[in-house]
C-alpha cells in the first residue's frame, strides 16, 4: 500500500517536472520571436483607468505616482486612482500632493471602518471610481517603465484577450539574500513560466499587480473575490472559465521591491499558499467541467491550481519512503531518483532549477547562476509554509472560520535607492 | 514632482534593452533564438552512446544510474540548444558525466564501508546529494557557455 502511494507521489512529482520541462524547451524555441500577436501596425488606445491599492506606503507611493506622471500614454486618456486604505502614516498626505499637482491622479480616501479589509477591499472600492475600458492594477511598491500602458492594453485589441499580465522584475535585488533568491524565482517565474504558458496558450496567470482587465468583463465577473486571499488566481480562473485568456506580455517590465527577510517572506508565502489553496477548493470542479477550456489548459490549469500543495507531497514522500529503505523496496530507487530533478519545481512561482537557469541565461544574469543551488532552502522553507497554510485552511473549514486576515507585505523604500539620482 | 529629477532606467520603446538596475546589463529579448538543432542531435547521440555504456558496464546501482542517464538527457536538450560553443558543450557533457559517476561510486563504497546504518541514511541523501553537483555543474555550464556568446 505504502509503495502505491509512494508511486502516485512520485508520479505527481514528475508530472510537474515534464510540464517544466515542456515550458523551459518551449521558450528556448520561441526566443526571439518576440512578445505581442498584435500586428505592430496597429493602434490601440482604449481609456484606461490605473488602480493603486496604498496601506501604510509613504515610503513608496511617491516613487510610483511620480511615475504615473511620466507614463507615455497620451494624458487625456488614463485615470490613477490611489486608494488610500485607511493608512495610519504620511501615504494620503502624499498621494493628495501628487493628485493636486497632476489632473489625472485622483485620490480616494477609506476611513477606518471601511478600509483594511485586504487588497480585493480596496480595489473593489477603486473599481467603482473607475471610467476607463480597460482596468490596470499596479502595488504602490512598484515602478514601471513609462511605456508600460501601451504595451499592455495593446493586447485588448484582440476580443478574445479579457486580461492581461506584465513581466515584474526585482528592484532591490542586492539587498539581502532573500531579495536574491526572490529575484531568481521571479526570473524563473515570469521570463520562462509564464511566457511558455502564454506560447502555449495554456493558463497565463494574473499576478495582482502590473496587469489589468476590460473594465465591463471585470464587472461583469463580480469584480475581486474579497473573501480569497489569493484574489489574483481567483480572478484569472473566472476570466478562463468566462471564456476569455489572460495574455502575458514579457516586455512590459516593472520593478518590485521585493521581501527583505525571511519572516517576510514566510508572511508573503503563506499568503500567497492559502490563497492558492482556497482557489483550488473554488474552482477545480469548474475547471474539470468547462466547456470553455480544452484538455490540455484544463490539465495546466488543474496543476497550476494544486502547486502549493506539492511541497506537501514532496514532504509525504519522504515520510513514506522511510519504510520503505528500510525495507529495501525494489519501487524506491526509480521513484527516488526522480527527487532530484523536481524537488525546486515546487517552489513558490513553481520554477525548477533549470528553469531558473535557462531564464538567467536568456536574460543574460551569468552572476545569477551562481544562486541557483541556494534555491534548495526557498524549497525546504516552504514545507513548513505550505503545510501550515494547509493545516490552517482545513482548520478554518472545519470550524466554519469565514476567512483568515490580510498581513500587508511592509515595503522600507530601500528600493529608491536604486532609481533615485 | 519633476520628469528629471528620477531614471536611471532605460526604457525607452524603441529598443527591447533595459539597463539592469542591479549589477549587471541586461539584454531581453535578443533576436538570436536558441535552437540549434544540429547540437542537440549530436548531443543525444552523445548521451545515448554514455548512457549504453553506463548501462552495460553495470558500475553503478539502478538508482544512481537513472539520475545520471536522466541529467544527461536534461542537460542535453536544454544546454546544447544554447547559443555556444559545440566543444565546450560536448566537454561540459563529460565533466559532468564523469563527475557524476565518481560522486556516486564514492558514496556508495561509502556507505559499503560504514555498514547499514550509514548505508540507509546515504539513501536518504542521495538525491540531496546528487543536486549538488547537478545544481553546481549546471551553473557552471551557463557560465561557460554565456562566456563563448560573449567572445563569439
Amino acid at each position: 500500500m505504502l509503495e502505491i502511494i509512494f508511486l502516485v507521489l512520485v508520479g505527481i512529482m514528475l508530472a510537474y517536472l515534464v510540464r517544466h520541462y515542456v515550458f523551459t524547451l518551449t521558450v528556448l524555441k520561441n526566443t526571439g520571436k518576440g512578445y505581442t500577436n498584435c500586428p505592430h501596425t496597429v493602434t490601440f488606445e482604449p481609456s484606461v483607468s490605473i488602480l493603486i491599492p496604498a496601506c501604510n506606503e509613504e515610503r513608496v507611493i511617491g516613487r510610483i505616482l511620480k511615475r504615473m506622471s511620466e507614463l507615455s500614454y497620451p494624458i487625456n486618456k488614463f485615470q490613477v486612482i490611489v486608494i488610500d486604505d485607511a493608512s495610519a502614516d504620511a501615504t494620503g498626505a502624499i498621494a493628495d500632493q501628487f493628485a493636486r499637482s497632476c489632473s489625472r491622479i485622483e485620490v480616494l480616501h477609506r476611513n477606518q471602518s471601511e478600509g483594511r479589509r485586504g487588497k480585493a477591499s480596496a480595489l473593489n472600492a477603486g473599481l467603482k471610481e473607475a471610467k476607463g475600458e480597460v482596468v490596470l492594477c499596479f502595488d504602490a511598491d512598484y515602478y514601471p517603465n513609462r511605456d508600460i500602458v501601451q504595451k499592455l492594453v495593446k493586447e485588448f485589441a484582440d476580443p478574445e484577450v479579457g486580461a492581461v499580465q506584465g513581466r515584474v522584475i526585482v528592484l532591490n535585488e542586492p539587498k539581502s539574500l532573500v531579495t536574491r533568491l526572490v529575484a531568481l524565482e521571479r526570473i524563473g517565474g515570469y521570463r520562462v513560466d509564464q511566457e511558455a504558458r502564454d506560447k502555449l496558450g495554456l493558463i497565463a496567470q494574473f499576478g495582482g499587480t502590473v496587469g489589468g482587465f476590460r473594465r465591463d468583463l471585470l464587472e461583469s465577473l463580480g469584480a475581486w473575490d474579497e473573501s480569497i486571499l489569493a484574489e489574483d488566481t481567483d480572478i484569472t480562473y473566472r476570466v478562463y472559465l468566462a471564456g476569455y485568456r489572460v495574455r502575458y506580455v514579457g516586455d512590459a517590465e516593472c520593478y518590485e521591491e521585493a521581501v527583505e527577510t525571511w519572516r517576510a517572506y514566510w508572511r508573503q508565502r503563506y499568503r500567497w499558499s492559502r490563497g492558492h489553496m482556497q482557489c483550488a477548493f473554488k474552482h477545480s470542479w469548474n475547471v474539470i467541467t468547462s466547456r470553455k477550456l480544452g484538455l490540455k489548459s484544463k490539465i495546466d490549469a488543474i496543476l497550476l491550481l494544486h502547486v502549493y500543495y506539492v511541497p506537501i507531497l514532496v514532504l509525504l514522500s519522504w515520510i513514506i519512503s522511510v519504510p520503505l529503505v528500510l525495507n529495501s523496496s525494489p519501487w524506491l530507487s526509480l521513484g527516488w531518483s526522480v527527487i532530484p530533478f523536481s524537488i525546486y519545481s515546487f517552489v513558490g512561482n513553481s520554477a525548477p532549477f533549470f528553469e531558473v537557469g535557462t531564464g538567467a541565461f536568456l536574460d543574460g544574469r551569468t552572476r545569477a547562476y551562481w544562486l541557483i543551488s541556494l534555491l534548495m532552502f526557498t524549497f525546504l522553507y516552504n514545507i513548513p509554509i505550505c503545510t501550515k497554510a494547509f493545516v490552517d485552511l482545513m482548520l478554518s473549514k472545519i470550524l466554519g472560520r469565514k476567512t483568515a486576515s490580510w498581513h500587508k507585505t511592509a515595503h522600507s523604500g530601500d528600493g529608491n535607492s536604486y532609481i533615485m539620482s | 514632482m519633476s520628469c528629471s529629477r528620477v531614471i536611471l532606467l532605460e526604457d525607452k520603446p524603441e529598443c527591447q534593452r533595459t539597463r539592469s538596475l542591479v549589477t549587471e546589463t541586461v539584454t531581453r529579448c535578443s533576436s538570436a533564438g536558441y535552437w540549434k538543432f544540429s547540437h542537440v542531435f549530436f548531443g543525444l547521440v552523445v548521451s545515448t552512446i554514455l548512457s549504453c555504456a553506463l548501462l552495460v558496464s553495470n558500475y553503478l546501482s539502478t538508482e544512481n544510474s537513472a539520475v545520471l542517464i536522466a541529467f544527461n538527457f536534461l542537460f542535453v536538450s536544454l544546454t546544447f540548444p544554447l547559443n555556444g560553443s559545440l566543444t565546450r558543450k560536448v566537454f561540459m557533457l563529460l565533466a559532468c558525466e564523469t563527475v557524476g559517476l565518481l560522486w556516486n561510486k564514492m558514496l556508495s563504497m561509502f556507505a559499503s564501508y560504514y555498514g547499514k546504518t550509514v548505508n540507509v541514511l546515504c539513501s536518504f541523501l542521495n538525491p540531496f546529494v546528487n543536486l549538488i553537483w547537478i545544481v553546481t555543474f549546471y551553473s557552471i555550464t551557463l557560465t561557460i557557455l554565456e562566456g563563448s556568446v560573449r567572445k563569439g
